[in-house]
């Protein structure tokens, strides 16, 4: 009797266990498939926010590619910035990966090195539908990983109130590093010992060395420069722009603020279109843009531009084609210049900067600093670049909390170490 | 009848042995046969030997420094973390009113998930305008960077630490509570005053919750990982100084996608945290009284 009783509920646990398998495995191959019956496909696209604003802006192209293409549906897959590679990378090896992927260039090296991307060379694209060296932006050793959907770089926004209020005359296209300063001097204000308006709200490191003609690996992916004269140039000027003459926070001074700009604490900031629609709405005061002021190599600034991968497990490849080709050569293009201000990368779309919604008065620098070449590519595409980007950064926060007293003898001790390490020159 | 009920014993443990198999010890052999290749977590992996391991000790500056950091962050927030909690215990053990909502206090923010409480305490460490400088400032004494500041991120994260002592708290309250009271009075009878009851009584009769607790606060404590990602973004700043060995070995995996380096770490720290549990019941084992000991 107490035997049979011990068997039935034996096999009930069994039955249980084995249950909770089968359900688990269902569960997951039924969200795979998206569609749930229907013959409907799903894409999936990793993306990024770049503000509130232009996340919900960019799904009206995807709502207007969906009307296109019935039977196709696009959902979007967000994951934060500076979280972004990890996701995608973790994604495409637990089998999950999406269908299509947004790729910051810097990371573009590695995903290719990973084999993640698929390769689109063979694909039926329309090379005369694209500007001159927009094609090449997506290449890895000759071969095509991803096309481009907007090429733009980053201008310096600033608060026209704040000028006006500081008697600072606005700042001209071919301004320099001492114009900056000189400007952001008289822009920070304090009261009570406490600044409550600071000039700049951060100079990233990374345009301060294409000003100077500086960077962490040179573009051929040889050699390491990140202690070149003109690389520690830069950082020296980034960390004394927070640590000598205080018109930026320290990390300390900024921890927890976001936008400081919006927010009427900071008189410039880096800003590229795609911040145009969130500033327009946001914004209570007066703005415009303006070219990154020059350093020794001039008023250049790093090219800012959105590669989209397709991932390689896909199951609709031909679909996400039919999507990436509506992104970055077809409709898409035309639709992009009137929600989200995204720079085109086709021909036909070239004279239509300076009219993109929410453009600032001064759009025209940015369409001339893009037409006459003042924008450098300066995240080498070989697979180990983001993961010395990653080793270097800490050392240039730790330069900018310190006060950088020994700014050239910490960056020769990591460029050394990473020469060593990843056996460059 | 005693081999169908050994048999019966087996098959109720099934459904565990089962899951131990399969969502444990296999990917745990699986993990050390990966930590003698260069798996990426994509594609295939080759074997490397004693590779990974030789790289670790001798090439890997952020191998000791991740080491180090979590070390330091033990041997401080551990005991910390024990006496802070009992001290809770037994000052909620008395007969006070309201006993209920003081203890409901104290045990809430042990409830409250990590990544919420970090990301409060960013905000109460703020240099500029956080609480904790602003009660600093009050009293003239010297203000910090904390999360900010090499010297100063580690203790910080202990602090935060301690904000969760109430997880402890609640195990010492059930050991406190078994103490017999026949005891006490026997003690008072012989003129024994408040601290040698404390001494003499109440810590030897819970020293087997107090063991308890110092084992798995050692375990937890080594495994620091959530607090210090969200408190330095992700990165172990400033200077590497909240780089926590989990954490490092999260990066290794997922960030630079080393998964065989990344379980080589893993497999250290398991020979590490094994051997310091081991020295633990050496030293501390035989003085802790259970019950229903012999």
């Amino acid at each position: 009797m107490g035997k049979k009783k011990g068997l039935g509920i034996l096999v009930l646990s069994l039955i249980l266990v084995l249950s909770a398998f089968m359900t688990g495995c269902s569960g997951s191959s039924s969200d795979s498939a998206g569609g749930g019956g229907s013959k409907d496909v799903t894409l999936r696209i990793l993306v990024w926010n770049n503000n509130p604003e232009g996340t919900k802006l960019e799904g009206e192209i995807f709502k207007a590619f969906e009307k296109e293409n019935p039977g196709i549906k696009v959902k979007q897959v967000y994951a934060p910035y500076d979280k972004f590679n990890d996701k995608f990378l973790t994604m495409s090896a637990g089998g999950d990966q999406p269908d299509l992927v947004w790729i910051q260039p810097a990371a573009f090296g590695q995903f290719v090195g990973k084999n993640v991307l698929m390769d689109l060379s063979d694909k039926k694209i329309d090379k005369d539908a694209y500007m001159p060296n927009v094609l090449e932006l997506g290449q890895v050793k000759g071969k095509q990983y991803a096309l481009i959907r907007d090429a733009s770089t980053f201008q310096l926004g600033y608060n026209k109130d704040m000028f006006d209020a500081a008697g600072v005359p606005y700042p001209k296209d071919d301004w320099t590093w001492d114009d900056f300063l000189a400007a952001a001097k008289k822009l920070t204000k304090q009261k009570n010992g406490k600044t409550v308006q600071f000039g700049m709200e951060n100079f990233y490191t990374n345009e301060l060395l294409v000003e100077n003609g500086g960077g962490f690996v040179s573009q051929d992916g040889n050699s390491v420069i990140v202690d070149s004269p003109e690389s520690i140039e830069a950082i020296q000027f980034g960390s004394d722009l927070i640590n000598k003459h205080h018109v930026q926070p320290t990390s300390a001074q900024s921890q927890g603020l976001s936008n400081m700009f919006l927010a009427g604490q900071a008189a410039m900031k880096m800003m590229g279109p795609w911040d145009w629609a969130d500033t327009a709405k946001n914004a209570k005061f007066k703005w415009d843009v303006v070219p990154l002021p020059a350093g020794k190599a001039g008023n250049v600034s790093a090219a800012a531009y959105l590669p989209i991968g397709i991932g390689k497990g896909t199951k609709h490849p031909e679909e996400a084609f039919k999507l990436l080709t509506f992104l970055s050569s077809g409709k898409g293009q035309d639709m992009q210049i009137d929600t989200i201000s995204a720079v085109p990368v086709v021909k036909r779309n070239s004279d239509k900067i300076e009219t993109m919604k929410n453009a600032p008065e001064n759009a025209k620098s940015l369409a001339a600093s893009l037409a006459n070449g003042k924008t450098v590519m300066n995240a080498p595409y070989i697979p180990e670049y983001a993961e010395i980007a990653n080793k270097i950064q800490p050392v240039i926060d730790n330069i900018n909390l310190k006060g950088g007293k020994d700014t050239e003898k910490q960056l020769k001790k990591i460029a050394d170490q990473i020469r060593k390490e990843y056996n460059l020159k | 009848m005693n081999k169908s009920r050994t048999f019966l014993f087996y098959m109720f443990i099934l459904p565990w042995l089962i899951g131990f198999f399969i969502f444990t010890a296999g990917p745990m052999i699986y993990s050390l046969y990966m930590s003698f290749t260069d798996f990426s977590g994509l594609g295939t992996a080759n074997w490397v030997g004693l590779e990974n391991y030789k790289k670790l000790f001798t090439e890997d500056p952020l191998f000791w420094q991740s080491l180090w950091n979590t070390i330091f962050y033990t041997i401080f927030g551990v005991p910390l973390g024990l006496v802070v909690g009992y001290m809770l215990a037994v000052l909620l053990n008395a007969n006070v009113k309201f006993m209920g909502v003081f203890r409901t206090i104290f045990y809430l923010p042990s409830l409250v998930p990590t990544v919420a409480s970090s990301l409060l305490w960013i905000i109460i460490f703020q240099p500029d305008f956080g609480i904790a400088n602003a009660i600093l400032d009050f009293f003239h004494l010297p203000t910090s960077n904390w999360l900010l500041s090499e010297e100063m991120v580690k203790p910080s994260l202990i602090i935060m630490s301690l904000w969760g002592a109430g997880g402890g708290m609640v195990i010492y309250l059930a050991g406190l509570q078994s103490v017999p009271a026949s005891l006490y009075e026997a003690a008072e009878l012989d003129g024994a005053g408040r601290f040698k009851k404390f001494w003499h009584i109440t810590v030897p009769m819970t020293s087997n919750v107090i063991f308890f607790n110092l084992i798995m606060g050692l375990i937890g404590s080594f495994q620091i990982f959530t607090q210090a990602y969200v408190v330095s973004s992700g990165n172990g700043g400033p200077n590497y100084k909240s780089l926590f060995y989990v954490f490092y070995l999260y990066q290794d995996a997922f960030k630079f996608f080393k998964m065989g380096y990344a379980s080589a770490l893993a497999w250290i720290l398991f020979i590490i945290i094994l051997i310091f549990t081991l020295i633990q019941f050496k030293v501390f084992g035989r003085k802790v009284y259970y019950e229903y000991d012999e």
